[in-house]
Protein backbone atom coordinates (compact mmCIF):
# COMPACT_ATOMS: atom_id res chain seq x y z
CA UNK A 1 0.00 0.00 0.00
CA UNK A 2 2.76 2.44 1.02
CA UNK A 3 4.71 1.48 -2.09
CA UNK A 4 1.69 2.29 -4.28
CA UNK A 5 1.21 5.63 -2.48
CA UNK A 6 4.91 6.42 -2.89
CA UNK A 7 4.67 5.65 -6.61
CA UNK A 8 1.58 7.91 -6.92
CA UNK A 9 3.30 10.78 -5.09
CA UNK A 10 6.37 10.38 -7.30
CA UNK A 11 4.22 10.31 -10.46
CA UNK A 12 2.35 13.45 -9.35
CA UNK A 13 5.67 15.13 -8.63
CA UNK A 14 7.01 14.09 -12.07
CA UNK A 15 3.92 15.50 -13.78
CA UNK A 16 4.33 18.86 -12.06
CA UNK A 17 7.84 19.13 -13.55
CA UNK A 18 6.60 17.99 -16.97
CA UNK A 19 3.70 20.48 -16.88
CA UNK A 20 6.08 23.24 -15.77
CA UNK A 21 8.43 22.54 -18.69
CA UNK A 22 5.62 22.53 -21.28
CA UNK A 23 3.98 25.67 -19.84
CA UNK A 24 7.32 27.52 -20.01
CA UNK A 25 8.00 26.43 -23.62
CA UNK A 26 4.51 27.17 -24.94
CA UNK A 27 4.19 30.37 -22.88
CA UNK A 28 7.56 31.83 -23.89
CA UNK A 29 7.09 31.01 -27.59
CA UNK A 30 3.55 32.42 -27.64
CA UNK A 31 4.61 35.60 -25.81
CA UNK A 32 7.64 36.13 -28.06
CA UNK A 33 5.58 35.51 -31.23
CA UNK A 34 2.96 38.03 -30.11
CA UNK A 35 5.65 40.59 -29.24
CA UNK A 36 7.30 40.26 -32.69
CA UNK A 37 3.96 40.56 -34.52
CA UNK A 38 2.87 43.60 -32.46
CA UNK A 39 6.27 45.29 -32.97
CA UNK A 40 5.99 44.57 -36.71
CA UNK A 41 2.57 46.24 -36.89
CA UNK A 42 3.79 49.31 -35.00
CA UNK A 43 7.00 49.81 -36.98
CA UNK A 44 5.40 48.76 -40.29
CA UNK A 45 3.11 51.80 -40.22
CA UNK A 46 6.17 54.04 -40.65
CA UNK A 47 7.07 52.45 -43.97
CA UNK A 48 5.07 52.73 -47.23
CA UNK A 49 3.54 49.49 -48.54
CA UNK A 50 5.81 49.47 -51.62
CA UNK A 51 8.83 48.98 -49.30
CA UNK A 52 7.18 45.96 -47.66
CA UNK A 53 7.60 43.42 -50.45
CA UNK A 54 5.57 40.75 -48.65
CA UNK A 55 2.58 43.09 -48.12
CA UNK A 56 -0.60 42.38 -50.15
CA UNK A 57 -1.53 46.10 -50.30
CA UNK B 1 -14.74 28.38 -61.64
CA UNK B 2 -13.24 31.71 -60.55
CA UNK B 3 -9.65 32.38 -59.62
CA UNK B 4 -8.55 35.01 -57.11
CA UNK B 5 -5.60 37.37 -57.34
CA UNK B 6 -2.91 37.23 -54.63
CA UNK B 7 -4.23 40.51 -53.21
CA UNK B 8 -7.78 39.18 -52.94
CA UNK B 9 -6.56 35.90 -51.51
CA UNK B 10 -4.53 37.63 -48.80
CA UNK B 11 -7.37 40.09 -48.19
CA UNK B 12 -9.66 37.37 -46.84
CA UNK B 13 -7.92 37.48 -43.46
CA UNK B 14 -5.53 40.35 -43.98
CA UNK B 15 -6.59 42.42 -40.95
CA UNK B 16 -3.25 44.17 -40.41
CA UNK B 17 -1.65 44.99 -43.77
CA UNK B 18 1.01 47.14 -42.02
CA UNK B 19 2.48 44.17 -40.19
CA UNK B 20 5.02 41.47 -40.99
CA UNK B 21 2.48 38.83 -42.03
CA UNK B 22 1.90 37.58 -45.56
CA UNK B 23 -0.50 35.02 -46.98
CA UNK B 24 2.20 32.35 -46.73
CA UNK B 25 3.12 33.15 -43.12
CA UNK B 26 -0.57 33.06 -42.11
CA UNK B 27 -1.06 29.66 -43.73
CA UNK B 28 2.10 28.32 -42.06
CA UNK B 29 1.03 29.82 -38.72
CA UNK B 30 -2.40 28.17 -38.94
CA UNK B 31 -0.82 24.79 -39.78
CA UNK B 32 1.60 25.21 -36.86
CA UNK B 33 -1.22 25.91 -34.39
CA UNK B 34 -2.90 22.64 -35.35
CA UNK B 35 0.45 20.80 -35.30
CA UNK B 36 1.23 22.11 -31.79
CA UNK B 37 -2.12 20.82 -30.52
CA UNK B 38 -1.47 17.38 -32.06
CA UNK B 39 2.07 17.37 -30.67
CA UNK B 40 0.82 18.09 -27.13
CA UNK B 41 -1.59 15.15 -27.39
CA UNK B 42 1.13 12.83 -28.70
CA UNK B 43 3.78 13.96 -26.19
CA UNK B 44 1.61 14.20 -23.06
CA UNK B 45 -1.15 11.64 -23.62
CA UNK B 46 -0.50 9.10 -26.39
CA UNK B 47 3.16 8.29 -25.79
CA UNK B 48 3.87 5.92 -22.88
CA UNK B 49 6.12 6.74 -19.90
CA UNK B 50 9.66 5.35 -20.03
CA UNK B 51 9.62 1.66 -19.05
CA UNK B 52 11.02 -0.22 -16.06
CA UNK B 53 14.73 -0.49 -15.24
CA UNK B 54 17.37 1.34 -13.26
CA UNK B 55 17.69 4.11 -15.89
CA UNK B 56 13.94 4.43 -16.61
CA UNK B 57 12.79 8.03 -16.69
CA UNK B 58 9.05 7.42 -16.24
CA UNK B 59 6.97 10.46 -17.19
CA UNK B 60 10.06 12.69 -17.09
CA UNK B 61 10.93 11.37 -20.56
CA UNK B 62 8.24 13.78 -21.85
CA UNK B 63 10.50 16.75 -21.04
CA UNK B 64 12.94 15.37 -23.62
CA UNK B 65 10.31 15.86 -26.37
CA UNK B 66 10.61 19.63 -25.90
CA UNK B 67 14.16 19.98 -24.53
CA UNK B 68 15.94 18.31 -27.49
CA UNK B 69 13.85 20.08 -30.20
CA UNK B 70 14.39 23.58 -28.74
CA UNK B 71 18.13 22.84 -28.45
CA UNK B 72 18.23 21.82 -32.14
CA UNK B 73 16.32 24.99 -33.08
CA UNK B 74 18.86 27.14 -31.22
CA UNK B 75 21.79 25.40 -32.99
CA UNK B 76 20.00 26.00 -36.32
CA UNK B 77 19.42 29.66 -35.50
CA UNK B 78 23.08 30.27 -34.70
CA UNK B 79 24.17 28.31 -37.78
CA UNK B 80 21.97 30.60 -39.92
CA UNK B 81 23.52 33.62 -38.14
CA UNK B 82 27.04 32.41 -38.94
CA UNK B 83 26.15 31.77 -42.59
CA UNK B 84 24.40 35.14 -42.95
CA UNK B 85 27.33 36.89 -41.23
CA UNK B 86 29.80 35.32 -43.66
CA UNK B 87 27.55 36.28 -46.58
CA UNK B 88 27.33 39.85 -45.29
CA UNK B 89 31.13 40.15 -45.10
CA UNK B 90 31.31 38.88 -48.67
CA UNK B 91 28.34 40.69 -50.32
CA UNK B 92 27.89 43.68 -47.95
CA UNK B 93 24.11 43.76 -48.50
CA UNK B 94 21.75 44.69 -45.66
CA UNK B 95 19.52 41.65 -46.23
CA UNK B 96 22.22 39.31 -44.89
CA UNK B 97 22.79 41.58 -41.88
CA UNK B 98 19.03 41.57 -41.16
CA UNK B 99 18.94 37.78 -41.43
CA UNK B 100 21.87 37.37 -39.00
CA UNK B 101 20.40 39.79 -36.45
CA UNK B 102 16.91 38.27 -36.64
CA UNK B 103 18.24 34.74 -36.25
CA UNK B 104 20.29 35.64 -33.14
CA UNK B 105 17.23 36.99 -31.33
CA UNK B 106 15.13 33.92 -32.18
CA UNK B 107 18.09 31.70 -31.26
CA UNK B 108 18.40 33.35 -27.86
CA UNK B 109 14.73 32.61 -27.14
CA UNK B 110 15.32 28.94 -27.98
CA UNK B 111 18.50 28.92 -25.86
CA UNK B 112 16.56 30.25 -22.85
CA UNK B 113 14.04 27.44 -23.35
CA UNK B 114 16.85 24.88 -23.66
CA UNK B 115 18.40 26.05 -20.39
CA UNK B 116 15.02 26.22 -18.60
CA UNK B 117 13.80 22.76 -19.67
CA UNK B 118 17.27 21.30 -19.05
CA UNK B 119 17.28 22.78 -15.57
CA UNK B 120 13.87 21.25 -14.77
CA UNK B 121 15.12 17.93 -16.08
CA UNK B 122 18.32 18.23 -14.02
CA UNK B 123 16.43 18.91 -10.81
CA UNK B 124 14.70 15.54 -10.97
CA UNK B 125 17.45 13.51 -12.66
CA UNK B 126 20.49 14.90 -10.82
CA UNK B 127 18.87 16.58 -7.80
CA UNK B 128 20.10 20.06 -8.71
CA UNK B 129 18.77 22.95 -10.83
CA UNK B 130 22.25 23.79 -12.09
CA UNK B 131 25.62 22.04 -12.32
CA UNK B 132 28.86 23.45 -13.76
CA UNK B 133 28.95 20.56 -16.18
CA UNK B 134 30.66 20.99 -19.61
CA UNK B 135 27.36 20.92 -21.58
CA UNK B 136 25.55 23.32 -19.25
CA UNK B 137 28.50 25.67 -18.87
CA UNK B 138 29.19 25.87 -22.61
CA UNK B 139 25.47 26.46 -23.29
CA UNK B 140 25.41 29.29 -20.73
CA UNK B 141 28.53 30.74 -22.39
CA UNK B 142 26.85 30.51 -25.82
CA UNK B 143 23.82 32.35 -24.40
CA UNK B 144 26.02 35.15 -22.98
CA UNK B 145 28.02 35.47 -26.23
CA UNK B 146 24.91 35.96 -28.33
CA UNK B 147 23.50 38.40 -25.76
CA UNK B 148 26.76 40.29 -26.37
CA UNK B 149 25.98 40.23 -30.10
CA UNK B 150 22.64 41.96 -29.47
CA UNK B 151 24.31 44.43 -27.08
CA UNK B 152 26.87 45.28 -29.76
CA UNK B 153 24.12 45.99 -32.28
CA UNK B 154 22.53 48.43 -29.85
CA UNK B 155 25.85 50.10 -28.98
CA UNK B 156 27.12 50.96 -32.48
CA UNK B 157 25.22 53.82 -34.18
CA UNK B 158 26.64 53.75 -37.72
CA UNK B 159 24.65 51.06 -39.63
CA UNK B 160 27.54 49.86 -41.82
CA UNK B 161 30.06 49.72 -39.00
CA UNK B 162 27.48 47.94 -36.82
CA UNK B 163 26.73 45.35 -39.50
CA UNK B 164 30.44 44.65 -40.08
CA UNK B 165 31.29 44.31 -36.37
CA UNK B 166 28.19 42.18 -35.75
CA UNK B 167 29.08 39.89 -38.66
CA UNK B 168 32.56 39.30 -37.23
CA UNK B 169 31.10 38.61 -33.78
CA UNK B 170 28.45 36.34 -35.33
CA UNK B 171 31.20 34.22 -36.86
CA UNK B 172 33.38 34.18 -33.72
CA UNK B 173 30.42 33.25 -31.48
CA UNK B 174 29.58 30.28 -33.69
CA UNK B 175 32.87 28.59 -32.70
CA UNK B 176 31.20 27.73 -29.39
CA UNK B 177 28.21 25.94 -30.98
CA UNK B 178 30.03 22.70 -31.98
CA UNK B 179 31.79 22.81 -28.59
CA UNK B 180 28.36 22.81 -26.90
CA UNK B 181 27.18 19.91 -29.05
CA UNK B 182 30.26 17.71 -28.65
CA UNK B 183 31.01 18.64 -25.01
CA UNK B 184 29.27 15.47 -23.80
CA UNK B 185 31.63 13.35 -25.92
CA UNK B 186 34.82 15.33 -25.32
CA UNK B 187 34.59 15.69 -21.53
CA UNK B 188 33.20 13.68 -18.61
CA UNK B 189 29.71 15.06 -18.28
CA UNK B 190 26.59 14.50 -16.18
CA UNK B 191 24.57 15.22 -19.30
CA UNK B 192 23.61 12.16 -21.34
CA UNK B 193 25.03 11.65 -24.83
CA UNK B 194 22.94 11.93 -28.02
CA UNK B 195 19.69 9.94 -27.87
CA UNK B 196 18.98 9.49 -31.57
CA UNK B 197 22.16 10.77 -33.19
CA UNK B 198 23.39 7.22 -33.81
CA UNK B 199 22.31 4.07 -35.65
CA UNK B 200 20.93 2.45 -32.49
CA UNK B 201 18.69 5.05 -30.80
CA UNK B 202 17.91 4.47 -27.10
CA UNK B 203 14.17 5.08 -27.61
CA UNK B 204 11.67 3.69 -30.08
CA UNK B 205 7.99 3.55 -31.01
CA UNK B 206 5.74 6.43 -30.00
CA UNK B 207 8.49 7.95 -27.83
CA UNK B 208 10.80 8.23 -30.83
CA UNK B 209 7.90 9.56 -32.93
CA UNK B 210 7.09 12.24 -30.30
CA UNK B 211 10.74 13.30 -30.24
CA UNK B 212 11.03 13.49 -34.05
CA UNK B 213 7.65 15.27 -34.29
CA UNK B 214 8.91 17.79 -31.72
CA UNK B 215 12.09 18.38 -33.75
CA UNK B 216 10.21 19.01 -37.01
CA UNK B 217 7.77 21.28 -35.17
CA UNK B 218 10.56 23.28 -33.51
CA UNK B 219 12.29 23.82 -36.87
CA UNK B 220 9.02 24.91 -38.50
CA UNK B 221 8.35 27.25 -35.56
CA UNK B 222 11.84 28.67 -36.04
CA UNK B 223 11.11 29.20 -39.76
CA UNK B 224 7.77 30.91 -39.01
CA UNK B 225 9.30 33.13 -36.32
CA UNK B 226 12.11 34.01 -38.72
CA UNK B 227 9.64 35.07 -41.42
CA UNK B 228 8.22 37.64 -39.01
CA UNK B 229 11.45 38.60 -37.24
CA UNK B 230 13.40 39.04 -40.48
CA UNK B 231 10.68 41.31 -41.90
CA UNK B 232 10.60 43.30 -38.66
CA UNK B 233 14.40 43.71 -38.83
CA UNK B 234 14.10 44.79 -42.48
CA UNK B 235 11.41 47.37 -41.67
CA UNK B 236 13.45 48.72 -38.72
CA UNK B 237 16.52 49.05 -40.98
CA UNK B 238 14.53 50.91 -43.65
CA UNK B 239 12.92 53.23 -41.08
CA UNK B 240 16.34 53.93 -39.55
CA UNK B 241 17.81 54.70 -43.00
CA UNK B 242 14.91 57.03 -43.83
CA UNK B 243 15.35 58.74 -40.45
CA UNK B 244 19.06 59.28 -41.14
CA UNK B 245 18.29 60.62 -44.63
CA UNK B 246 15.72 63.04 -43.19
CA UNK B 247 18.13 64.20 -40.47
CA UNK B 248 20.87 64.76 -43.07
CA UNK B 249 18.49 66.71 -45.35
CA UNK B 250 17.40 68.88 -42.41
CA UNK B 251 21.05 69.51 -41.42
CA UNK B 252 21.92 70.50 -45.02
CA UNK B 253 18.90 72.82 -45.17
CA UNK B 254 20.01 74.43 -41.87
CA UNK B 255 23.56 74.84 -43.23
CA UNK B 256 22.25 76.47 -46.43
CA UNK B 257 20.01 78.79 -44.38
CA UNK B 258 22.94 79.73 -42.10
CA UNK B 259 25.09 80.46 -45.18
CA UNK B 260 22.31 82.66 -46.60
CA UNK B 261 22.10 84.71 -43.37
CA UNK B 262 25.85 85.36 -43.36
Amino acid sequence: MIAVLNAMVLAASDWSYVAGAYIIVVGVLATYSAAVIIRGRKVGKQLPAKDRRWSSE
Amino acid sequence: MTSSTPGQRAGRFDMHPDGTASHGSRVLGSILLIAVAIFLIVALVASPPDGAGADAMGDMVRIMYVHVPVAIACYTAFMVTAFASAMYLWKRTEGWDCLAAASVEVGIVFTVLTLATGSIWGHTAWGTWWEWDPRLTSTALMFVMYLGYLALRRAVVDPQSRAKQAAVLGLISFINVPIVHYSVDWWRSLHQTATIGRLDPTIDGLKLFALLFGMVLALLLYAWLMLHRFRLQWVETQVEAKGLDTALAERRAEAVADGGVR
